[in-house]
């Protein structure tokens, strides 16, 4: 999957606080921002576009990938049935799901024959906005496209609040202790243990996370 | 295939007398267990009373070769609805008695003497035992009495401390694969109804049988592969389910604005994550659990999973979607060890999850504990454990519980809890809710491939009235699965699939020498519901049952800010076949 650089980072902040962040882990700790994943992070782009447009010209996420392996889509948190027709605006919220069991996950599947059952909280599609502009998205991440997704988008790099990130490596610092092989802050080099130690007051940045 | 039948009340013990299936020949499951207590108990009897029957059906499937057959449906007059009841489970349990020959046990009568017996079938007979030891043992323990008087090879259902003390929310256990009580007939309180023959347990055990042969084994093997390629490449039945159980849902439910939240108030809690099944199977494999794991032998979707503590010991059986939204979520708790540890003690003490969670809610919004203390809940499921006045109540259900407390805000229908997903967000659901024989019940609705067949006539999807007809063809396929002794998760599969459904009918075809159509799937579940409807009719229930608690339609559901709007007349027309 390629990835756009329209959406890499911003001008960096004066102060204490880094703002980019770049970790290379052992595999098996990724898991670990499976929380992070799921509750969100912020990718930057240009919006006033339709969600199919968003994801896959901005973000190269292949269109038969989306079409068939992202069978539960929800923007804002109404349920999407035509990804070509429902818009992306800044600020907005994309969660994205394999196909779900039951009667639920056929109700709530995307272009689902039960559509009908959920009525009240599916996505008023609309025609795009002619005038596209910067924004940013929060993406969450469920189950499977978690599972495929996730990786990719940590390694090409998401926006998080910092203490939340800090959060995954305190509930794992031992292991991330022993399994991350670099970390760098800034463009500078730090020793994990210091790293974590340091005071990093609150805001955003822009964290990578690439596998050894 | 014969009936068990087993007088519990017979002048000078018990009595077991082994008959055709005569009239029930050709049904299995819920087919079977909705057939018998429309014919044979009298819909104004009392429950616990002598006239109502516990019935114990495997389904037409079960005990042959044929994947995802091992289900088993249980059916009584529900104390919890007063209406008719089937409740559902997996374990070994189905398949065993299949393969023993029996198409049903059917518990009837009533002790006098007050003795609570245990049962043991085996391919010589059927031994029935008073045995005082076993009074008011938890189901684990109830189990390993078990495995060491009559082996490790035995199957076992049996109830808990909640079932002796007819508890309206009262589960039948059946032991899984590795032989614990980890599987169960939760909803209606069927076991209360056992508890109310005085039968603690029945232990099966089929050493020295096999599979049931089918009529054309060849066509069945042919037609079996195809179902098994057809649910192993399907990414729900394939993917999502093996890899994160049925709480993969919570995530999705909860971003929809549909997860039920501190008693049904909102539509979303923030600590979802914490308790979604992604972070479950994760915290599962760190600790040496399995998060992919089958509750039968022939199960290929392996929903199920094992859960084990921060010591890397034994807990509970991964803990499914709804139990997790009803101790979770819905008590404002985020805490999957919590949650796990109330799983456990519900299975111990044979309690109904989703009812002693909706239960906790109400108890909650009662004052009785804070939302989101966790302590306090798992305080709350100890005290139905050990029977105390408060246990007593909570015990008995969410309905019971709210008018001891003044609650007006009860989330049931027909005295029975609504499961995880709120009506006022998923509307189709609400009807369902409302409508269905069995009280607020999410699996009366499932999908078969009705939209692909079109069986049962084209519905309009995009109109808002499509819903009551879309849950009526719900309702009715789900009757026909839950006949069949299948697994409800082939759904999906099914529905996507028009091969993979016509293999499911190739089986049932092969095995019985039937020509069966999807028509017929479909005529064998209206007339299931039909049964359902008319003893509940019988019973009392009128079109007044079939409607959700008045605040749905009144308070707003964030964060899509939506109440219940199907109207009554609506709600009137699912059953006008």
């Amino acid at each position: 999957m390629a990835y756009s650089d329209k959406s890499n980072g911003g001008t960096f902040f004066e102060g204490s606080s880094p703002r980019q962040i770049s970790l290379t882990v052992d595999a098996s700790l990724i898991p670990a921002f499976s929380q992070l994943l799921q509750n969100g992070f912020w990718i930057k782009g240009y919006v006033g576009c339709s969600v199919k447009a968003f994801l896959c010209e901005q973000f190269g996420l292949s269109p038969e990938y989306l079409e068939k392996r992202i069978q539960t889509l929800f923007l804002d948190g109404d349920v999407v049935d035509d990804v070509e027709r429902a818009t992306v605006e800044d600020g907005a919220t994309l969660s994205l799901s394999a196909a779900m069991p039951g009667l639920a996950g056929a109700v709530l599947r995307k272009g689902g024959y039960y559509a009908a059952m959920r009525d009240q909280i599916s996505c008023r599609e609309e025609t795009t906005s002619a005038s596209m502009q910067s924004g940013k998205v929060l993406v969450k991440l469920f189950n499977m496209p978690l599972q495929e997704l996730g990786p990719i988008f940590l390694k090409h790099g998401i926006w998080v609040e910092n203490d939340k990130f800090k959060d995954v490596l305190k509930a794992r610092a031992d292991d991330f202790q022993r399994g991350c092989g670099e970390v760098r802050a800034d463009g500078r080099q730090f020793e994990f243990k210091q790293f974590l130690e340091m005071d990093w007051g609150r805001g955003e940045i822009f964290l990578q996370v690439k596998t050894i | 295939m014969d009936i068990l039948r087993i007088d519990m009340g017979a002048s000078g013990g018990p009595k077991v007398s082994v008959v055709p299936l005569g009239e029930y020949a050709g049904l299995g499951g819920r087919a079977l267990t909705s057939s018998v207590i429309s014919k044979e108990v009298p819909p104004l009897c009392h429950p616990l009373s002598e006239d109502n029957k516990l019935v114990i059906a495997p389904g037409l499937l079960s005990g042959t070769s044929a994947a995802q057959s091992g289900r088993i449906s249980v059916g009584c007059k529900s104390p919890l609805t007063g209406g008719i009841k089937e409740s559902n489970s997996g374990g070994q349990a189905s398949q065993v008695l299949a393969r023993l020959g029996y198409g049903a046990i059917i518990l009837e009568g009533k002790p006098k003497e007050g003795n609570i017996y245990k049962i043991f079938i085996n391919k010589d007979g059927v031994k029935i035992t008073p045995d005082s030891s076993l009074c008011m043992l938890g189901n684990y323990d109830l189990v390993e009495k078990m495995k060491k008087e009559y082996g490790d090879k035995i199957a076992c259902i049996s109830i808990g401390p909640a079932g002796e003390m007819k508890m309206s929310a009262a589960s039948v256990a059946f032991t899984d694969m590795e032989q614990r009580p980890t599987r169960h007939a939760g909803r209606g309180g069927s076991g209360a109804v056992m508890g109310s023959k005085g039968v603690k347990v029945i232990v099966l055990d089929d050493t020295g049988l096999s599979n049931r042969v089918a009529k054309d084994p060849e066509k069945l093997r042919t037609a079996n592969k195809t179902f098994v390629d057809g649910l192993r490449k399907h990414p729900v039945t394939g993917e999502g389910l093996p890899a994160f159980g049925t709480n993969v849902l919570a995530n999705v439910i909860n971003e929809a604005g549909a997860y039920p939240t501190n008693n049904f108030l909102v539509g979303r809690f923030p600590g979802t994550s914490k308790i979604s099944g992604e972070t479950q199977a994760e915290t599962e494999k760190a600790r040496g659990g399995i998060p992919t794991h089958g509750c039968h032998r022939g199960c290929v979707i392996q929903c199920s999973g094992v859960y084990m503590d921060k010591d890397g010991h034994y807990l509970t059986k991964q803990p499914e979607y709804e139990t997790v939204w009803a101790h979770g979520a819905n008590c404002g708790i985020d805490d999957l060890d919590a949650i796990a540890m109330m799983d456990r003690l519900d299975d111990d003490y044979g309690i109904d999850t989703i009812e002693m969670g909706a239960t906790i809610g109400v108890a909650m919004e009662a004052g009785l504990a804070k939302f989101g203390d966790a302590e306090a809940a798992i305080r709350l499921v100890k005290e139905v454990g050990k029977g105390t006045d408060l246990g007593r109540i909570l015990g008995n259900g969410a309905a019971v519980t709210g008018k001891v407390f003044g609650i007006e805000r009860v989330p049931v229908v027909k005295g029975q809890a609504m499961p995880a997903y709120d009506p006022r967000a998923i509307q189709g659901i609400g009807v369902t809710y409302a409508t269905s024989t069995m009280g607020a019940d999410h699996t009366a609705g499932y999908a078969v491939a009705t939209n692909i067949l079109k069986v049962g006539g084209y519905v309009d999807p995009l109109k808002p009235e499509g819903q009551i007809d879309l849950s009526r063809n719900l309702q009715i396929a789900t009757a026909a699965i839950d006949s069949t002794g299948m697994c409800l998760f082939i759904a999906f599969a099914v529905l996507d699939q028009p091969d993979t459904f016509q293999a499911l009918i190739d089986m049932l075809n092969a095995f019985y020498g039937l020509s069966l159509t999807a028509d017929d799937v479909v005529a064998l579940g209206k007339n299931v519901l039909k049964l359902e409807r008319d003893f509940n009719a019988r019973a009392g229930f009128t079109a007044k049952h079939d409607r959700l608690p008045e605040y749905f339609k009144k308070e707003p559901l964030p964060p899509h800010n939506v109440t219940f709007q199907v109207t009554d007349e609506d709600l009137d027309k699912v059953y006008n076949w």
